[in-house]
């Protein structure tokens, strides 16, 4: 299992364990995190399971696709370190990733 | 029977009445994966013609890329003009930001969900459709079950009457499988659309004046960039909703019955445990049937796509119904298997802005048809022929005579 956390904008911390595969999106939703919202469940058609990269995790993630940078374009809040939790899939390195979720995602 | 590459034109329409057309989509997959087309014949005879993308990994790039291969002018394989494909495909005609924000007006509806507040009505539908052939312990499955029941709940979610299905319904198929001569031709396509478009116009001037809890008069209460819509752009979701929300579920669920009667074990396994099966179930339905078999997109910039190189403006057509049976991809292909899993089908699309609206509504439906069926119809055997529907664009299933007992 591997740890994920998600810090909401007013710095609560929910910390959920996801298994190898699994996308952030998934994790997200099956545990009622319900700012991630995914209104097409996980195709990368809706740009509303946003999420925000902590500055100490970016350069361990592998760099965004042609498809998720298209959609990136339609986040309601888009930062440098914008992610859409969909196309993240939980790897062994990713045990103790931290998300910030955004105050809104459409 | 052997088919010659060089004799594979996918613009013709007796190609699509050959029953070994998944063996000249693998030979193109083998020997020519990107290959260009022309009209031959019809109304559509000198439209320019188009590149087919057959490989699996090819059509998920081209449609994951979506600046390069655009929506607009239109999706449509022959010409259109830009009013035409905006009055024939609304938004799925349209690339950003335009596209973005007409299809998040309805993406909610049809989240996963969203669409869980249909589940109580879409069921009851199910089981009634199922009910009522039961009694006659004969039925035509296709028109008299799998068709009806789509149509019902997406007339429930837009708030069109019971006493209009049939009529939606019969314009919705000239629209989507008018290409093929006998189901009217391409020339009546246009009048089709339209007088789904005057509908769902009309549907939005009565509930102006009697506003109701549907979609439509969500619609009429939208406002995007300051503006709220007219009565015809209302008409143009009304007609993007009815044609997507009928035909692909029904066809779907026609070729259910059909793949359950051929493959017994399969049908077996699905009857013993419903729930269980379910969700791997329907991929395996979609990824078999491929419901809507291409899309064309047209290149922003000069390009090269497996080993193809492709000239801005071409027309690149890719072939859900090739992707998904590419051995490349697939493990047995051509095998219907419940149990599949993973099933990266691109049956709703390969990805992207543009995935299939609907699918997570058709991933409701279509385990419920089943479901009902197993439970109450027994023995179920053919009663006559299947009558497939030739057309390049729907694989409809235009009857499936059954017999049954109860």
């Amino acid at each position: 299992m591997t740890t994920i956390h998600f810090q909401s904008p007013s710095g609560e911390v929910t910390t959920l364990k996801g298994v190898v595969g699994q996308s952030i999106m998934e994790l997200a939703t099956s545990n009622g995190v319900s700012a991630i919202e995914a209104d097409c469940g996980g195709a990368c058609a809706c740009a509303t399971c946003h999420v925000i990269v902590d500055q100490s995790w970016t350069e361990r993630l592998p760099a965004p696709g042609v498809m998720e940078r298209d959609m990136l374009d339609f986040v309601a809040e888009p930062t440098s370190t914008s992610r859409l939790s969909c196309q993240l899939h939980i790897t062994d390195d990713h045990d103790g990733l931290l998300l910030h979720l955004p105050s809104k995602q459409s | 029977m052997t088919i010659d590459v060089n004799e594979i034109n996918l613009a013709d329409h007796s190609f699509w009445r050959r029953p070994d057309r998944d063996e000249g989509f693998a030979i193109l997959r083998r020997k020519r994966p990107v290959s260009w087309h022309e009209f031959p014949e019809g109304p559509e005879q000198g439209m320019q013609g188009f590149w087919s993308v057959t490989r699996y990994d090819d059509i998920v790039a081209v449609s994951q890329d979506a600046k390069t291969f655009r929506n607009s002018p239109t999706t449509y394989i022959g010409d259109q003009s830009v009013e035409e494909a905006r009055q024939e495909g609304w938004f799925l005609n349209m690339d950003a930001p335009e596209h973005f924000k007409l299809r998040q007006v309805v993406s909610k509806i049809f989240s996963p969900t969203g669409v869980q507040t249909l589940a109580r009505t879409a069921a009851q539908h199910a089981e009634g459709l199922v009910l009522a052939a039961k009694e006659k312990a004969a039925c035509d499955f296709a028109t008299e079950v799998a068709q009806p029941f789509p149509v019902a709940v997406i007339c429930d979610i837009l708030g069109a009457p019971a006493s209009d299905r049939k009529h939606l319904h019969r314009l919705t198929v000239t629209a989507l499988a008018g290409d093929a001569p006998e189901m009217g031709g391409a020339d009546k396509v246009p009048a089709a659309f339209a007088e789904l478009n005057v509908y769902g116009a009309e549907l939005s001037r009565e509930r102006r004046k009697n506003p109701k809890d549907d979609v439509v008069s969500l619609f009429i209460a939208t406002e995007i960039d300051g503006r709220k819509f007219n009565d015809d752009e209302v008409g143009y979701f009304f007609q993007l909703l009815v044609t997507a929300g009928m035909e692909t579920t029904g066809t779907v669920g026609g070729h259910m019955m059909r793949l359950f009667l051929e493959n017994p074990d399969q049908m077996a396994i699905w009857a013993a445990d419903p729930d269980a099966i379910a969700q791997t179930g329907v991929e395996e339905l979609v990824r078999m049937v491929s419901p809507v078999q291409h899309m064309r997109r047209t290149a922003a910039a000069n390009i090269e796509i497996g080993g193809q190189q492709i000239a801005e403006g071409d027309k690149v057509v890719v072939w859900y119904n090739s992707g998904n049976k590419d051995d490349a991809k697939f493990e047995n292909p051509f095998s219907f298997d419940v149990k599949r899993n993973p099933n990266p089908h691109i049956g709703f699309g390969g990805g992207g802005r543009h995935t299939c609206l609907g699918a997570h509504l058709a991933r409701l439906e279509l385990p419920m048809l089943a479901k009902a069926s197993l439970q109450h119809l027994k023995n179920i055997e053919p009663a006559g022929d299947a009558v497939f529907v030739p057309s390049r664009f729907v694989n409809g299933l235009a009857s499936l005579p059954i017999r049954y007992t109860a």
